[in-house]
């Protein structure tokens, strides 16, 4: 029987779900603590079982009482301390809690449940740490009567003895359902929850046999009996109860008699069997006969733990798998939506408050609406605009729930799991404080675990596999989360083995996912992205842990759905890092409102990177055609380019510049260009300048080559991401960002792909949310495609990159008006302004003071044949750093900075302060010789440094010679030049390829390698690694040169090995660094 | 069993509310009609079926517009004045039928409306549910259901 009534049992479920909701970390803290219980811990724990068990009972929820009850039991052990709460006791426990709590979730079905695989398991526990004659007892069902009482109760034996031996009253408590509760105008559960806060239900019956018949006389009685054990003594009980004293009946031993009747049985037939079981597997002994007893016994529990623990084993083997069950019933269960949510008082206060706020600035908004007047109108419109947003934040918390309701269960995750795998996993959460929507932590719930036990089991290896690895055994796993722009970010941090980008490419080329073509041109990062294609799973074998079937590409679509964006970073044998980001609250996100045609568009914020405006005079430079897809050049990269209008069929316009006209855009492609020439131009524009007002034909008018510049040319880009994927989207027109408030399009629109649901704008009109990982999908511009384009365009410029020698940033400068001049930018200290009037000439050299010194000045004509500097009020200084002083070189502005490809000629216009010529800008220009000027000027300040040279001049000769591998014969002879001149002796090739040859043949000679990174054949990364990883050539110190020195070059450098970075002109620092490696060698 | 449902049928009168269609009158039962409307500012959907004419607010609820002359086969709604958004309830969402103008509201007796033929029209005959013929014109009664199914 079920008990009826909905709400009380709804409450109970809720109530019961609240209790059941911390018990795991409880028990997980109960367990690490071992034998040294916190008592009030264990009893939490109990009280909750407990309370579940009261009111499962009363509920008619037979299962869900019976199971429990047996929990209920092994932690009353645990708490007389009868039983260590060890890891298979716990392991019993959370699997139990867990089926409880599926049981409770489906409550109407729980009855129709088998749960006696818990209770087997249980029932074996408790037998097996008990004394042959209490053992009996657990089975043994005894029937308590009483004298005075009509109705009869059953119970195990074992729970009477057990209340007793806590010295507890045992009461049969006989409540009438219609007079005591229902009159009463109380509430079952409360009656419930009163007994438990005092004592300890044992038993509960419904008595319905004793019910009266209608014909009998006297009013109708539904007996509730409670069986209750409680340190309560006798005289208080009818207070707490508040019933008759003549229904309460206290149990003596004599009360209490062995079952006679079988029936009563068949309810205790499954945990007798399971006694049964234990028995035997055990230790297969004669149970002694049933006797009544009442009396303390004392008892070693320990050896007897000992074997129940062997047992326990051979049984958890065959539990594994439902144990993956439940956990997997529990995680699906728990992602169940929630029907009903706590909400703190005092913000639901607020939120009335603010409600009755918001009626009566309406009531004043009428009236002033209807008063006209105008003033009052504006204050209540303000007032109610105010409202409306303390409205919204309150509503808003009342959706907030801490990720920890989502972090909280991954520790036992984890512990079941590291245990299962026989793994050592620790596992660090921090932000559990971390506020997000309601349905965020649902639907995170699903892709977080998988994350987390891919991470597991994937990631960390096994302990002896970890040592051999030089790792610590214990693998540790960090769950973070933390607040950032506006966004809610998760980090999940193994150091497990991390995934390999090649044998993922590998894996994906033979599952025909991808084109062994399409892989070459993946760059590192997009090869560990791979991951989250769709029909992907890297573990090699399909393990019951992690290969569900669901693959990461799940995880990405539920994260996708939510607007989260996931990332992944990985180093192989270090380990992986995923970031998910995700937005705290799907009702209102903040977004770029766009428009194309005559309607506006919103792109979420998460999905946008940056605007662009590409200006009218730059299209054709900056927008290409590679193939027949259109990119755009930004910062050295090229995006692909997706034109809205086009993806979604629109009609695309543009806004007349001088009329204000909406008029039909006609450039089919986005480079075209409305250019005077093109025919194109004339058809667009030139019948307009008679549709022009007469008054704007006069000065107003721009002429033609005006209008080519016109900001209305200009192309509108919004850079978004999809995933680790960017393109960018080509709009009409950029608008502001708005928070909107989605709302769901309806079924008919669900066809069309590109959409994310719909928004109401301030004007009342319908905006459309564009999802960009759909438009590029429908563009055909899918992450692979995409980037397959860009990739071999980006290849391509790469190799012409390298054909041309290395680029190179320059500072640019004049000295007189005519000549140009320039230094490499990373020798560059910085540049500074100085007053002409400040310069002092002290002992016929010009210096400044500057910062508490001077600053000695020169110009490029001291030492170079070139204009001398044209006198004026003002100079700019580049300050240089050279050997340990700092000295300013006084030039003619502009100063400029640009990069460009570094082919020096080194001969022509060589001369003293000149390393050489090239052209940038259409300008012949001279690379000035910083350091050969200096030393002209100021000989003695290198000699102090000639002892040190002696020495090192001693060391190369005695010791080997400098390998010094560049492809560009400038660099080389610069490079080359000033080492031979500081004393050593120095090998030059041409590439990696030739490095190795010398290495090979003359290796005893080498005693430093300084290396180009960019090279043909064999590239300075891979020279290195070849370097590295031979046991002959390892001691060997590799120095590299780079022109750019790119973060992302040295950390990929510091990977391989090499030893130290230094920029190739900068001689002052490499002849320190290489000084440095050659001492360290010796 | 069959009896009483025939009776329920005999005395249950229906409310038509009619529009025209083009130049076809058609009537939908009042109980489905939510709200009568002339909103015009309907936001296009690109991509949609040509049936959709667009989205748009409703006290803060999207809701798709459908063209009702494309819908039957018959030729776009022609703009102008007299357009009215019929928003019916179907499936827990609120739905737009775009039709050229509101006509009367009629009663029709249940048992007088005859099964609808292959073809009223023009228009294809599994719209319908049924025809009701007054004096002066022939109301086809559309199947909702069938009208906005996807």
């Amino acid at each position: 029987m079920i008990f009826e009534d909905d709400e009380t049992l709804q409450m109970y479920v809720e109530e019961s779900l609240e209790h059941l909701s911390d018990i795991e970390d409880d028990l997980l803290i109960i367990e690490d603590q071992g034998k040294d219980i916190d008592e009030e811990l264990v009893n939490n724990v109990f009280r909750a079982a407990h309370s579940i068990k009261g009111g499962a009972g009363f509920m008619g929820l037979t299962t869900i009482k019976e199971l429990s009850h047996n929990v209920e039991n092994i932690l009353g052990m645990i708490r007389t301390r009868e039983m260590v709460p060890e890891s298979y006791v716990v392991s019993v426990l959370l699997k139990a809690f867990d089926r409880l709590k599926d049981l409770i979730l489906n409550v109407g079905t729980s009855n129709d449940q088998d749960v006696s695989e818990h209770i087997d398991a249980m029932v074996k526990l408790t037998t097996g740490s008990l004394p042959e004659n209490e053992k009996q007892k657990v089975k043994n069902i005894v029937t308590i009567s009483h004298p005075n009482c009509r109705s009869i109760i059953t119970a195990p034996q074992f729970d009477i003895d057990q209340a007793v031996k806590e010295g507890k009253y045992v009461y049969l408590i006989e409540y009438d359902m219609i007079k005591d509760i229902q009159k009463k105008n109380k509430n079952p559960i409360e009656v419930m929850n009163a007994l438990i806060n005092s004592g300890v239900i044992i038993e509960t019956k419904i008595d319905i046999s004793s019910v009266g018949t209608l014909e009998e006389k006297g009013p109708v009685k539904l007996p509730f009996i409670v069986l209750f054990a409680s340190i309560i003594e006798p005289d208080m009980m009818t207070v707490l109860v508040e019933i008759e004293e003549k229904f309460i009946h206290s149990i003596t031993g004599e009360m209490i008699s062995e079952v006679s009747d079988k029936t009563h049985q068949i309810m205790a037939q499954m945990s007798e069997a399971a006694i049964k079981k234990a028995e035997s597997d055990s230790m297969g002994k004669k149970s002694a006969p049933p006797v009544i007893e009442v009396e303390k016994k004392h008892h070693e529990t320990a050896p007897k733990a000992r074997e129940v623990k062997r047992a326990q084993e051979t049984e958890s083997a065959e539990t594994d798998k439902d144990e993956d069950q439940t956990a997997d019933s529990k995680s699906s269960s728990s992602s169940a939506h929630q029907s009903s949510l706590r909400v703190n008082i005092n913000l639901l206060d607020t939120l009335m408050t603010l409600a009755g706020e918001l009626v009566l600035s309406r009531n004043q908004l009428l009236q002033s609406i209807t008063a006209k007047n105008e003033r009052a109108i504006e204050t209540s419109s303000q007032r109610i605009d105010m409202i409306t947003s303390e409205l919204q934040e309150a509503i808003m918390r009342t959706r907030m729930q801490p990720i920890s309701n989502v972090f909280n269960k991954f520790t036992r995750v984890v512990r079941d799991l590291a245990n299962h795998l026989h793994k050592d996993v620790n596992l660090t959460m921090t932000g559990k404080d971390v506020e997000l929507d309601k349905t965020i932590i649902e639907t995170i719930n699903d892709p977080l675990t998988h994350l987390v036990r891919n991470a597991v089991d994937h990631g960390i290896e096994p302990p002896e596999v970890r040592i051999k690895k030089g790792k610590n055994p214990t693998g540790e796993i960090v769950l973070k989360a933390f607040h950032e722009a506006g966004q809610v970010n998760i980090e999940i941090t193994d150091d497990g083995k991390g995934l390999d980008g090649e044998e993922l490419s590998m894996s994906a080329v033979k599952k025909g996912l991808l084109s062994e073509q399409q892989v070459m041109e993946l760059s590192e990062k997009e090869k560990i992205s791979l991951i989250f294609l769709p029909g992907f799973s890297t573990a090699k074998e399909v393990t019951d842990v992690s290969g569900r079937g669901v693959g990461m590409d799940v995880v990405k679509t539920n994260l996708d759905k939510l607007g989260g964006i996931v990332d992944i970073d990985s180093e192989t044998g270090e380990g992986t890092t995923i970031r998910i980001k995700l937005p705290l609250t799907l009702a209102i996100i903040p977004s770029q409102i766009i428009s194309v045609g005559n309607e506006r568009y919103a792109i979420p914020q998460v999905n946008l990177d940056e605007l662009l405006r590409i200006p009218a005079a730059q299209v054709k430079e900056r927008i290409e055609k590679v193939g027949n897809a259109e990119v755009v050049r930004l910062r050295g990269t090229l995006l692909p380019l997706l034109n809205l209008a086009k993806v979604l069929d629109i009609e695309q316009t543009f806004t007349h510049p001088e009329t204000g006209e909406v008029v039909r855009n006609r450039r089919s492609e986005i480079a075209d260009r409305r250019s005077p020439k093109s025919p194109k131009f004339y058809h667009e524009q030139e019948p307009l300048p008679e549709n022009e007002p007469p008054s704007e034909e006069g000065d107003n008018k721009r002429n033609r080559t005006d209008r080519r510049y016109h900001s209305a040319s200009a192309i509108n880009i919004a850079v978004v991401s999809a995933g680790p994927f960017k393109y960018g989207l080509v709009v009409d027109k950029l608008h502001d960002s708005e928070e909107i408030v989605v709302k769901p399009i309806g079924r008919h629109l669900k066809g069309c792909e590109g959409y994310a649901g719909a928004t109401i704008m301030g004007d009342g009109k319908v905006a459309l949310i564009l999802d960009v990982a759909s438009l590029a999908r429908m563009a055909s511009l899918s992450s692979l495609e995409g980037t397959d384009r860009v990739a071999s365009e980006e290849k391509k410029n790469k190799e012409r990159e390298i054909a041309q020698k290395d680029r190179t940033s320059l500072l640019l400068f004049k000295n007189s008006e005519k000549e140009y001049f320039a230094v490499p930018l990373n020798l560059v200290e910085r540049i500074e302004r100085i007053k002409a009037g400040d310069i002092e000439v002290v002992g016929g050299r010009k210096v400044v003071q500057y910062r508490g010194g001077s600053l000695p000045l020169y110009e490029l004509n001291e030492v170079a044949k070139v204009s001398p500097l044209p006198e004026k009020n003002q100079y700019e200084v580049i300050v240089f750093k050279i050997v340990g002083k700092e000295v300013g070189l006084m030039v003619t502005p502009p100063v400029d900075a640009v990069e460009v490809n570094l082919s020096i000629d080194a001969t022509t216009l060589k001369q003293k302060g000149i390393m050489g010529s090239l052209i940038v800008g259409n300008h012949t220009t001279l690379m000035v010789d910083i350091f050969e000027i200096i030393k002209t000027l100021n000989p003695e300040w290198f000699k102090e440094k000639s002892t040190d040279k002696l020495s090192a001049l001693a060391t190369s000769k005695t010791q080997g010679k400098i390998l010094f591998a560049e492809d560009s014969a400038f660099f080389r002879s610069q490079v080359e030049g000033f080492l031979v001149d500081d004393g050593y002796e120095v090998i030059a090739v041409e590439d990696g390829r030739e490095a190795l040859d010398i290495l090979e043949s003359r290796l005893d000679e080498i005693m430093l390698v300084l290396t180009d990174l960019e090279m043909p054949n064999l590239n300075g990364f891979q020279l290195t690694k070849k370097i590295k990883t031979d046991s002959k050539l390892s001691h060997l110190s590799v120095i590299a040169l780079t022109s750019l020195a790119a973060e992302e070059d040295v950390s990929k450098g510091k990977a391989v090995g090499i030893d130290d970075y230094q920029i190739k002109l900068d001689r002052e620092r490499l002849l320190q660094s290489i000084r440095h490696y050659i001492s360290i060698r010796r | 069993m069959k009896k009483p449902e025939i009776k329920t049928k005999k005395t249950k009168m229906l409310e038509l509310a009619t529009f025209y269609v083009s130049d076809a009158l058609c009537g939908i039962d009042i109980l489905k009609i939510q709200e009568i409307n002339k909103h015009t500012t309907v936001t296009t959907v690109p991509q949609a079926a040509d049936y959709v004419q667009g989205v748009l607010n409703l006290r803060g609820r999207i809701v798709t517009i459908i063209d009702l002359g494309i819908k039957l086969g018959l030729s776009p709604i022609k703009k102008n004045k007299d357009n009215r958004n019929i928003i019916v309830d179907f499936q827990d969402e609120q739905i737009g039928l775009l039709v050229d103008r509101i006509s009367d509201v009629l009663v029709a007796d249940a048992e007088k409306i005859e099964p609808a033929p292959a073809n009223i029209g023009g228009m294809q005959g599994k719209y319908f549910e049924g025809v009701f013929k007054t004096d002066k014109s022939l109301i086809g009664i559309l199947d909702i259901e069938e009208v906005l199914k996807e």
